[in-house]
C-alpha cells in the first residue's frame, strides 16, 4: 500500500494518530501502545522516569504536549480557578509505529459542509483596549516590559482534521506544523516557532518576535530593512533574546550560551519572521524536567520578564488558555528532544473549535492596532471552516 | 564567592553566566536567601527585576546589613534598589526604555572608568533615579549620552556599585570587561 493510502486508511479506521513537520516533510506516529493523561501530580514523574529500550527504535519516544496551565504549575505558578471545559492538562503517547512523508503529505479532500454560523470572539474591542490600558500603565511602573494579551475565537463545528491540516499545510508550510486526532479531540497547528531541539547535550531555541506580510512589493531584503528600522519590532525582539538566553543560562554550561544568527529574516509562504538562533550546552546533572522548567512556557509568546507577566496574566484572564501556548513535540528514551510553542492552532474538543491568538503590548503599541492584528493571526485558521 | 539575589527577573541568569567568568556565583530568590550563602560571599549583587524598590523590603535589609561590610553591586532594579535605600527617590520616566541600545558616556574623573569613555549598552527600565540626588560618597559615574539620565554610580569608598543599564545583555558591548573592572576593584 503506499503511503498515502495508508494514511487515508489509519485516518478512516478512527485510529488515534500525530503528525509533526520534519525537516524534508512530515512524521506520522501511530499505533500507540500507551496514552499518558497528564496532571499536576504525574507531569514530574512522567518526565524524570528513565526509559531504556534494549534495541533502539525509530519509536522509542512519547509524542504530545503540555498545555499552559501544567507548565504554569511545574514553575510553581498559580493559575486561579478559570472557566473550562475540562480539556487534558496534557497528554503523551507511545507510537509503535513512524511514516516519513515528503512535504505531499496526501491528497486529501472531502465535500465541504458550509457553515452558516460565524465564531464568537471572548474580549471584545472595548474590553480588550480595557485591558491593554490596564498593562500598559504596568509598563510605565515597570512590573512587565511587554506583554501578550490573549484573545480567543470560539464556534460549535465537527471538524475532520486531516482535512484541515492538509489545507493548511499546502498555505502555511510552518517548520513546527503538527496534528494530533484521538477519539473526543483533534489538535491542527501551524505552529512555526521551536522552543527546544535537544540533541546529545547541544540545546538551540529559535525565538520568533516580529512578523511582516509578503506581497509584491516586500521582499526579503525590503523586509530585513524594515525590521531594522521599526524600533519597536527590534526592541521586542531584544528583550525576547536576552530573556531566551537567561532561560537556557540556567541549564547551560557557563560561557557556551550564544547568539549563533541575530535578528535575520526567514521567509515563510505568506509572511517574513525576524527570528534569533541561540545555542548553548548543557550542564552536567541537568535532567529534562530542569530543561523544561527552564524554557516553558515560552517567553516570546508570554511576554517579559516571565513569571511577574505569567501571574498579571493568570489574574486576567477568565477562560483556561488549554493548549495555547503551551509546547508540542517528542520526548525520545535517549534523552534527546524537539518542542515547539503552540501557536496558530485549532483546539477542537467535544465539537467546539477554539483558536487562540496573542499579540504584544509594548509601550509604544496601540490597542487598536494590536486588536486588529490578532484578528489577522486567527483569519488564517478561521478561513479553514469556509 | 558572589552572591546574587534574584528578583524573580527574566535576566537574572544572564547576569549569573557573565559573573560565573571570573568567580564561583551562588544565586537565589529575594524571598528565599540563604543566610550561611550571605555570610560567606566576597561580592553581593541584586539582580534586575520588575517593579519598585519599595516592593523588595527584604533587599534593603541586606543591602543595610551589609553596606560598608561587603562589596555591593546592584543592576538595573538593583541600581535602583540600592538608591532608594540611600534616600533617593526612584520615578517612571516619560520616555521608557525597553530592548534599547544607547551610548552612555563617562561624566566623572573619579570613576574606575576613563573620563569621556563611551559605552554601547542594553536598557530595560520603566523607571528612574531623581534628580538633583546628592548623597555622601555617592556619585553618578555615566550618563546616557541622549538623555542625560543616570546610568551608573560608584561609590569607590564603601566599594558599592550600580548600573541602571545591563552589562549582561547581548546589545551591550565589552560588557565583561565593565564587570570586571567593577569586580577587580
Amino acid at each position: 500500500m503506499s503511503k498515502e493510502n495508508q494514511l487515508k486508511e489509519i485516518h478512516a479506521s478512527g485510529k488515534s494518530y500525530a503528525i509533526y513537520k520534519s525537516i524534508n516533510g512530515f512524521d506520522l506516529y501511530t499505533d500507540f501502545s500507551k496514552k499518558i493523561t497528564l496532571n499536576n501530580k504525574n507531569v514530574s514523574g512522567f518526565l524524570n522516569k528513565k526509559r531504556i529500550s534494549k534495541k533502539p527504535k525509530k519509536t522509542d519516544l512519547f509524542i504530545g504536549f503540555f498545555g499552559y496551565e501544567l507548565l504554569n504549575n511545574l514553575i510553581g505558578i498559580k493559575v486561579p480557578k478559570q472557566k473550562s471545559m475540562n480539556f487534558p492538562k496534557g497528554i503523551f503517547y507511545k507510537p509503535e509505529k513512524k511514516i516519513s512523508y515528503s512535504n505531499n503529505l496526501v491528497n486529501y479532500k472531502i465535500d465541504k459542509i458550509r457553515l452558516k454560523k460565524k465564531f464568537k470572539i471572548n474580549i471584545n474591542r472595548k474590553s480588550y483596549t480595557k485591558i491593554f490600558d490596564k498593562f500598559k500603565k504596568k509598563i510605565k511602573s515597570g512590573e512587565t516590559y511587554q506583554i501578550k494579551i490573549c484573545t480567543k475565537y470560539k464556534l460549535k463545528s465537527a471538524i475532520d482534521p486531516l482535512d484541515f491540516f492538509c489545507r493548511l499545510s499546502k498555505t502555511n508550510l510552518a517548520p513546527e506544523a503538527f496534528m494530533i486526532r484521538d477519539k473526543d479531540y483533534s489538535i491542527i497547528s501551524c505552529s512555526p516557532e521551536n522552543l527546544i531541539t535537544k540533541k546529545g547535550s547541544l540545546i538551540t531555541t529559535k525565538p520568533i518576535a516580529g512578523t511582516v506580510r509578503k506581497n509584491k512589493r516586500m521582499n526579503k531584503t525590503k523586509a530585513l530593512s524594515y525590521f531594522r528600522n521599526n524600533l519597536k519590532e527590534t526592541k521586542e525582539h531584544n528583550m525576547i533574546v536576552d530573556m531566551e538566553r537567561s532561560d537556557m543560562s540556567r541549564v547551560c554550561k557557563v560561557g557556551t550560551v550564544k547568539l549563533s544568527k541575530e535578528k535575520a529574516v526567514e521567509e515563510y509562504k505568506d509572511l517574513f519572521h525576524y527570528v534569533s538562533l541561540i545555542k548553548g550546552k548543557i550542564k552536567k546533572n541537568i535532567k529534562n524536567i530542569d530543561i523544561i522548567k527552564a524554557m516553558m512556557p515560552g517567553g516570546s509568546v508570554i511576554g517579559c520578564p516571565k513569571i511577574s507577566t505569567l501571574n498579571l496574566l493568570n489574574n486576567q484572564e477568565k477562560e483556561n488558555r488549554n493548549i495555547y501556548t503551551g509546547s508540542f513535540g517528542y520526548l525520545k528514551f535517549n534523552g534527546d528532544m524537539k518542542f515547539n510553542i503552540i501557536i496558530r492552532s485549532i483546539l477542537n474538543y467535544k465539537n467546539i473549535s477554539e483558536i487562540s491568538v496573542a499579540s504584544g503590548v509594548v509601550v509604544d503599541s496601540n490597542a487598536k492596532h494590536e486588536f486588529s492584528e490578532n484578528f489577522i493571526k486567527a483569519k488564517a485558521l478561521i478561513d479553514l471552516f469556509k | 564567592m558572589i552572591y546574587v539575589i534574584d528578583h524573580k527577573d527574566s535576566f537574572t541568569h544572564n547576569v549569573v553566566h557573565q559573573l560565573s567568568l571570573f568567580d564561583e556565583v551562588e544565586c537565589d530568590n529575594y524571598n528565599n536567601v540563604d543566610k550561611i550563602k550571605l555570610n560567606k560571599a566576597k561580592v553581593i549583587v541584586f539582580s534586575p527585576g520588575p517593579g519598585n524598590p519599595k516592593n523588595y523590603p527584604l533587599t534593603s535589609k541586606i543591602y543595610n546589613q551589609f553596606k560598608g561590610k561587603k562589596k555591593i553591586i546592584g543592576i538595573c532594579l538593583g541600581f535602583q534598589q540600592i538608591l532608594f535605600c540611600e534616600g533617593a527617590q526612584i520615578v517612571e520616566q516619560n520616555k521608557i526604555y525597553h530592548g534599547y541600545q544607547s551610548n552612555i558616556k563617562v561624566n566623572s574623573k573619579n570613576s574606575l572608568f576613563k573620563k569621556n569613555q563611551i559605552f554601547k549598552v542594553g536598557r530595560y527600565h520603566s523607571l528612574k533615579l531623581k534628580e538633583p540626588f546628592k548623597i555622601k560618597d555617592f556619585e553618578i559615574t555615566m550618563r546616557c549620552l541622549e538623555s542625560k539620565v543616570a546610568m551608573a554610580f560608584e561609590n569607590n569608598k564603601d566599594k558599592i556599585y550600580g548600573f541602571q543599564f545591563h552589562p549582561e545583555s547581548f546589545l551591550t558591548i565589552n560588557g565583561n570587561f565593565l564587570i570586571k573592572k567593577i569586580l577587580s576593584s
